[in-house]
């Protein structure tokens, strides 16, 4: 009747009327709880950062559970991957601490020397992990981060 | 076809409704004048009246855990599904288990229905059929240890075992007696016959059968049937330019689907979009337990200071607000695993050039 990539397709597609209202909801609440820059230009970047790292890591776990025929499987696997994408978002474990020889999960930094102290300078690049483009940014690509843009934003407010 | 494997959480006539948008004809195969809507509506509404279940049009199909139709009911929701595909060749493996005699007996006769009505081929195994199942089909086979002891006509089958000089015994159904010749420890032999002069290994049955006239029948109808197929090409002419009518737009030529991929993506979103909005309970618990999140984080980081102060505390509320979020979508690992079975069946329902090789050579 169908073939198998249309069904994770589908299935995206039918979900985001419904994941869209419950993480707009979700958003409204904590962003103006907490008192974060409150213009226009900073909730709907917010907004559809948060909302990007949802779609990716929903279809990430749906991912596994299409693979892997059962569920202890799927699970026990899917975690493994997860609490190294969680670890190496760039926020619990800062990117001077990183393993070397792990940071293809995370990234790799450009231009290395001109600062003698710094091995590593900023801005760094993503491969797999769609935490760290969520939360850290990608330089080179000029998409400001949500992190870049609030320190930022910080800093100008509170300069006013 | 053994199980029903359906979505429990859609109702009967959702899920023709499905079957049907990914099968129905393109306008190639239809009337002219008659949309794609109109032709599946009507072609649903045929199949729940041939089957006698329209008053579950608008009942959960159900499962183990979830209240819908009956059993019975249920099969023949199997069977309507199995319809709308309009296969030419179909094997049903043991599917009256767990039916009662009266429901066995509707199923056969929808299976009947079916070959009469759409001219297919059906082979169908069964276990502990009455007399009435057995009487409803054109031929019987026999096997033993995978061997061909009998391939007849029903009504012939158990004269066929009694020369042979296998006893049957008084209120005996007539599968349960073909049943039981295959069984050394459930077979009777006539008076005065032992298995000395009655065929009773598995060889030797298969030999009795060969010599027997059925055989020649057979070989004969058979050599008959493939002559007429070499040199009547028509058939498989207008066979082939059935399948290829019935294309919609978008689905290749060689492809074995009746729909383009772009179609069969469509008619999935709708299937999953209304079995989301069903679901009531998981709507609202879903968005409550958002909310009731989404507080509890805002009480936490409530009012973050605007100074230098307010830095850190800001970082780890942007990581844990979709970290939340992304905890929360782990258990559609769990939701994959569900719809497993209904998406293994429906995936294999399509045609493939070997199998309308296959076809061609059996029907009859």
């Amino acid at each position: 009747m169908y073939r198998r990539a249309a069904y994770p397709i589908a299935n995206m597609l039918a979900d985001i009327p419904f994941s869209a209202t419950r993480i707009f909801i979700y958003n409204i609440i904590i962003y103006f709880m907490t008192r974060l820059d409150r213009t226009g230009g900073g909730f709907w970047t917010y907004h559809l950062t948060v909302y990007l790292i949802f779609l990716v890591m929903q279809a990430f776990f749906r991912a596994f559970g299409l693979i892997f025929r059962d569920f202890d499987t799927a699970f026990r696997i899917s975690v493994v991957f997860f609490m190294h994408i969680l670890q190496y978002a760039g926020v619990w474990v800062p990117f001077a601490a990183m393993k070397r020889w792990l940071f293809w999960i995370v990234s790799y930094f450009v231009g290395v020397g001109g600062n003698s102290s710094v091995a590593y300078t900023f801005p760094p690049q993503y491969y797999i992990n769609p935490l760290a483009y969520g939360t850290r940014g990608d330089g080179s690509l000029q998409i400001c981060s949500m992190l870049k843009i609030f320190f930022f934003r910080m800093g100008c407010s509170n300069g006013q | 076809m053994e199980d029903d494997t359906h979505i429990p959480t859609l109702t009967v006539g959702q899920t023709l409704d499905f079957a049907l948008s990914t099968k129905a004809p393109g306008s190639g195969g239809r009337l002219p004048g008659v949309s794609k809507e109109d032709f599946s509506v009507q072609v649903r509404d045929l199949l729940l009246r041939m089957l006698n279940i329209s008053h579950t049009k608008s009942t959960l199909v159900g499962d183990e855990f979830v209240r819908g139709v009956s059993g019975g009911e249920r099969k023949r929701v199997s069977i309507a599904e199995m319809m709308t595909t309009r296969a030419r060749v179909q094997s049903w493996d043991n599917s009256t288990r767990g039916l009662d005699a009266s429901t066995a007996l509707d199923f056969v006769k929808g299976l009947r229905i079916m070959t009469d009505v759409l001219g297919q081929t059906t082979f169908v195994s069964l276990y502990q059929a009455g007399e009435g199942i057995y009487n409803l089909f054109d031929k019987v086979m026999v096997l033993d240890h995978g061997r061909q002891i009998y391939f007849g006509p029903p009504s012939e089958a158990r004269a066929y075992f009694e020369d042979l000089g296998f006893r049957s015994l008084p209120r005996q159904s007539t599968l349960d007696y073909l049943v039981g010749c295959t069984n050394p420890h459930e077979r009777q032999f006539a008076p005065g016959r032992s298995s000395l002069d009655v065929p009773s290994t598995p060889e030797a049955l298969e030999m009795a059968f060969r010599a027997s006239t059925h055989y020649k029948t057979l070989m004969s109808d058979l050599a008959a049937y493939e002559k007429e197929q070499e040199e009547e090409k028509k058939d498989q002419e207008a066979f082939r330019a059935a399948v290829m009518e019935d294309k919609r737009k978008g689905a290749a030529k060689k492809s074995p689907y009746t729909l383009g991929f772009v179609g069969q993506v469509k008619a999935l979103t709708v299937r999953q979009f209304q079995m989301r909005l069903q679901d009531r309970f998981q709507i609202v618990s879903s968005y409550l337990l958002n909310i009731w999140v989404a507080l509890a984080i805002g009480i936490v980081y409530l009012n973050l200071p605007l100074t230098g102060a307010g830095g850190y505390t800001r970082a780890t509320l942007l990581f844990i607000s979709p970290l939340v979020m992304v905890f929360d979508s782990q258990g559609e690992i769990g939701l994959m695993m569900v719809s497993r079975g209904t998406m293994d069946k429906q995936v294999n329902w399509r045609a493939n050039p070997s199998e309308i090789a296959t076809e061609l050579m059996c029907i009859r």
